[in-house]
C-alpha cells in the first residue's frame, strides 16, 4: 500500500533530523546520504506499520539506527566510536530534544550571516561536496593542521553564536 | 560491544568539554587517531552532557553539509516543511501548455517578433545599487504571451516574473551572470544569485571566479559551483540538469523538503530528477545540443524580412486554406519507403506557409487508410530539411521543436465531426473550471496527437503518440509503426511516409470506415539551421468556424474534416 500524504509529509519534515542523526554515527557525507536514502525506502515500505497516534520521529530514528548499523556493516566501515547502546541513546536524545535542534538549525542560518568573509570562504571550501581537508589544505598551500585549526575556531564561534542566539530568544 | 554503566561514569567538566570539542573537530576533519578514537568513546560515556555536546557539534557539521546553500547565500533560511503543491481534480498539466496557448492568442495581433513579455509587475523587491538587475541582451523567435507587457531588447529588468510563449531570450545580470531562457516557459528572476524555473529551459553561465547561483524548479534546487549548466523542466515536472563546465550540486526542492540527498554533477554529466521526492536521480547521457547556450544559435533564416519591428510580424498560425482532407483507401501492397509512389495524384492538401507561390516553406499532405493502418505522407518544402536534434529518447515531448509534422485526429466514430474536447489550457486561459462532462470529453482516448520527425544524429524516423486533449499516455517510437524520410535532391525539402496501425491509436476494434467524416488537423513546423528551435509553422485542415486565436492542440473543435472515402 502506498504511503499516505500525511506519512510522506512527516517523512519529508524529518529529513534533516534523520540526516543529522545518521551523520553523527557515520561521519561521512556520502555514506550519510546513501544511508538516508536507504532509510527513506525502508520507512516508505513500513508506512503501513506506523501507528499514527504515536510520535513519528522516535520510530523513524529507530529505523534509521538499524539502517545505519546495517549500512556500515555492508560497506565494511568500522564503527570506531560508538556501540549500539550509545547509538540508541543518541537516537533517544534526538527525539526528545527535537524542537531545540530545529531552533539550533535556524540559529545557524543567522550565525552564518555574521561570519567574516574569510571564515565563510573557508567553510564554503570545506563543505563543498566531496572535499577532504587534506586536499583542501594542499590547494590553499597550508598544512593540514593549520587548516584544521582554522576550521576548529570557526566551528567554535558558530557553536557559541548559536548558543547566544538561542539564549537571546529565551530558548533552552 | 562495550558495556555501558547504569549510571554516568566519570566527570565532565570544562577541561573535558574542551578536550571533547577538539576531538570532534578532528573527527570531522577525518584525522582522528586510534588513541583519540578510544578517548572520544570514553568521554561520550560520561553521560548526557557529553552526548549533548556531541550532538550539537554533529548537528553543526551535518547542517553545514546539508544546508550548503546557506553558506553560499547568507540569509537564506533552511526549510524542511513541504509547501502546498495545490491539487484539485483537474490533472496536473505542464504550464507550458498554457503559455503556448496564450502565445497563440497574442499572435493573432501584430506583434514584433523580437519582443519578449514580462508579467504584470508582482512584488518587486528593492535591489541593491542603482543598476537594474538584468538587461535583455538577445532574443530569437520569441513568442509573446497574451496580456503581458512586452519589452524590447536592451530594456532593463528588475526582479520579477518572465513568461515567453516560445523562442528564447538571453538575460545578462548586472553581476555578469548570463541566462539563456528558452520557452515556452516561466521564470522568476529573484536576485543576482537566484531564479526559479517553472517551465522551459535555462542555461546559466557564470563569470569566471563567481559561483553560488541557484536555479530552483518544482522538484530540484541546482546550486552552481562556478560553471555553465542547463536546467530543463519536462513532462510531469521532471527536472533535467546538464553540466557543460565546472560542477553543480543538486538537492531536493524546498517544496519537497529534502527527501533526496544532494548530488554533485560534474562537467559532461547529466541527470533527470523525477517529481517523486523519494526517487533518486536518473543518470542521463550528456547531449551538448539539448540546450541553447548562446543566442543566436545560428544564422538560420531571418524572420520577418529585414528584422525591423515593422517587418517583424509574427506569423505562426496563419489562416488555413483547406477545411477538409479526403482520406482514400490505400492500395494493396503499400511500401513505406518515403518515395510516395503509391500516393501519386492522390487527394490531400497543398499550401505554403504565407500563402504566396514563392514561399520556400510549403507542404503537400496526404492521408490514406485500410482496415489495419492509417497512412500519412507529406512532401515538405524546407530550406533547412531534416536537421532535428530533438532526441526521441529524452525529449519526445518537444519532438516538434526541431522541425516536424503533427497530425491530430479523432477516431471516435460515434462523435463524428466536429470533434469535441478542450485541453486544460483552454480553460486555464479563460479562468474557467471545466464541468465533469467537459473533463470527460477532454479525456477521450480516441482523440490522438501524432508528432512525426526525423532525428538527424541517428537518422531515425520518430513518432510520438499522445492521447486525449490532456496529451497523456504518450508513447514514442512504439513497436509496429513504419516510417521513412527522404531529402529532396536539391536540398530544399523532404518527403516522409508513415504507416501507423490503428491498434496504436486505440481503435483497432472500430477503425474509421468508408463514409465516415471525422476530425483531423495538420501542423507543419520548420526549425532553425541547428534543428533545435521552432522557427515557423503552418496549420491546415482547420474548421473555419473556429476562431484562429484558439490553438489546435487545445480544442478539438478547431480540427477540420477528414472524409474517409
Amino acid at each position: 500500500m502506498p504511503a499516505s500524504d500525511d506519512f510522506v509529509a512527516l517523512l519529508t519534515k524529518s529529513q534533516w533530523k534523520l540526516h543529522t542523526y545518521i551523520y553523527s554515527l557515520v561521519w561521512n557525507p556520502a555514506d550519510a546520504d546513501d544511508i538516508l536514502q536507504e532509510t527513506n525506502l525502508v520507512l516508505l515500505k513500513k508506512a503501513a506499520e506506523f501507528d499514527a497516534t504515536r510520535d513519528f520521529l522516535p520510530w523513524a530514528l529507530t529505523i534509521a539506527r538499524f539502517q545505519t548499523l546495517a549500512g556500515l556493516k555492508r560497506r565494511q566501515r568500522l564503527r570506531f566510536v560508538f556501540d549500539d547502546e550509545l547509538a540508541k541513546a543518541l537516537a533517544d536524545d534526538a527525539a526528545r530534544e527535537d524542537p531545540v535542534f530545529e531552533a539550533r538549525r535556524l540559529a545557524l542560518a543567522t550565525c552564518l550571516q555574521k561570519l567574516p568573509p574569510d571564515h565563510r570562504d573557508l567553510l564554503i571550501r570545506r563543505y563543498e561536496p566531496k572535499v577532504v581537508v587534506g586536499e583542501m589544505a594542499a590547494t590553499l598551500g597550508l598544512s593540514l593542521k593549520a587548516v584544521s585549526d582554522r576550521l576548529r575556531r570557526i566551528r567554535e564561534k558558530l557553536l557559541d553564536c548559536i548558543t547566544r542566539t538561542l539564549a537571546e530568544e529565551s530558548l533552552p | 560491544m562495550t558495556s555501558r554503566p547504569a549510571s554516568d561514569a566519570g566527570s565532565f567538566g570544562p577541561q573535558e568539554r574542551t578536550e571533547l570539542l577538539a576531538l570532534l573537530n578532528t573527527l570531522a576533519d577525518g584525522t582522528l587517531s586510534e588513541a583519540e578514537k578510544r578517548r572520544l568513546s570514553e568521554l561520550l560515556e560520561r553521560g548526557e552532557p557529553a552526548r549533548r555536546m556531541f550532538r550539537e557539534f554533529a548537528a553543526l557539521h551535518a547542517g553545514l553539509h546539508w544546508d550548503y546553500a546557506m553558506l553560499l547565500a547568507p540569509g537564506r533560511q533552511p526549510h524542511s516543511e513541504p509547501d502546498d503543491n495545490g491539487g484539485g481534480r483537474w490533472p496536473r498539466i505542464r504550464r507550458a501548455a498554457v503559455l503556448l496557448a496564450a502565445a497563440v492568442v497574442a499572435g493573432a495581433a501584430t506583434v514584433a517578433a523580437w519582443l519578449l513579455v514580462v508579467a504584470p509587475p508582482g512584488p518587486v523587491r528593492p535591489m541593491p545599487g542603482d543598476r537594474p538587475l538584468a538587461h535583455v541582451t538577445q532574443a530569437r523567435f520569441l513568442l509573446p504571451v497574451e496580456g503581458e507587457r512586452p519589452l524590447l531588447i536592451g530594456q532593463a529588468l528588475e526582479a520579477g516574473h518572465i513568461a515567453i510563449g516560445g523562442g528564447a531570450v538571453e538575460l545578462t545580470l548586472r553581476n555578469g551572470v548570463v541566462i539563456v531562457f528558452e520557452g515556452p516557459g516561466e521564470l522568476d528572476l529573484a536576485d543576482d544569485l537566484r531564479a526559479t524555473l517553472y517551465d522551459g529551459n535555462v542555461v546559466v553561465r557564470m563569470p569566471t571566479g563567481m559561483n553560488g547561483f541557484v536555479v530552483r524548479t518544482p522538484t530540484t534546487d541546482v546550486l552552481d559551483l562556478g560553471t555553465e549548466f542547463a536546467v530543463g523542466i519536462g513532462a510531469d515536472n521532471t527536472t533535467d540538469v546538464q553540466v557543460y563546465d565546472g560542477a553543480v550540486v543538486t538537492s531536493a526542492s524546498r517544496r519537497q523538503g529534502a527527501m533526496r540527498p544532494p548530488k554533485r554533477l560534474e562537467a559532461g554529466e547529466a541527470a533527470r530528477f523525477l517529481s517523486e521526492p523519494q526517487v533518486a536521480a536518473v543518470p542521463m547521457a550528456f547531449r551538448p545540443e539539448r540546450f541553447i547556450r548562446t543566442l543566436p544559435a545560428d544564422v538560420g533564416i531571418p524572420i520577418g524580412g529585414n528584422g525591423t519591428p515593422t517587418d517583424a510580424v509574427m506569423r505562426h498560425y496563419g489562416p488555413a486554406r483547406q477545411a477538409a482532407i479526403a482520406v482514400h483507401r490505400a492500395p494493396a501492397g503499400m511500401v513505406i519507403d518515403g518515395r510516395l509512389d503509391e500516393w501519386a495524384d492522390g487527394p490531400g492538401f497543398k499550401g505554403t506557409r504565407d500563402g504566396t507561390e514563392s514561399c520556400a516553406e510549403w507542404a503537400d499532405g496526404r492521408m490514406m487508410y485500410d482496415e489495419q493502418q492509417l497512412y500519412i505522407a507529406a512532401h515538405v518544402g524546407d530550406p533547412l530539411p531534416l536537421r532535428s536534434v530533438i532526441d526521441p529518447a529524452i525529449d519526445a515531448f518537444w519532438g516538434w521543436r526541431g522541425g516536424a509534422v503533427q497530425v491530430r485526429l479523432s477516431t471516435d466514430r460515434r462523435m463524428g465531426w466536429p470533434a469535441r474536447g478542450n485541453g486544460p489550457s483552454y480553460y486555464g486561459q479563460r479562468r474557467m473550471e471545466p464541468t465533469t462532462d467537459q473533463e470527460a470529453l477532454a479525456g477521450n482516448p480516441r482523440l490522438t496527437h501524432l508528432t512525426m520527425w526525423f532525428h538527424a544524429p541517428t537518422k531515425t524516423p520518430c513518432l510520438q503518440i499522445a492521447n486525449s486533449m490532456l496529451l497523456v499516455n504518450a508513447t514514442t517510437n512504439p513497436a509496429g509503426f513504419e516510417a521513412a524520410f527522404i531529402p529532396d535532391a536539391d536540398g530544399k525539402g523532404y518527403t516522409m511516409e508513415y504507416a501507423i496501425p490503428w491498434s496504436l491509436l486505440g481503435c483497432a476494434d472500430d477503425p474509421p470506415q468508408s463514409g465516415d467524416v471525422l476530425a483531423a488537423v495538420w501542423q507543419v513546423l520548420w526549425a532553425d539551421a541547428a534543428g533545435r528551435m521552432r522557427r515557423e509553422q503552418m496549420v491546415e485542415i482547420r474548421n473555419p468556424d473556429e476562431p484562429l486565436s484558439i490553438n489546435v492542440w487545445e480544442r478539438a473543435a478547431t480540427w477540420g474534416r477528414a472524409e474517409y472515402r
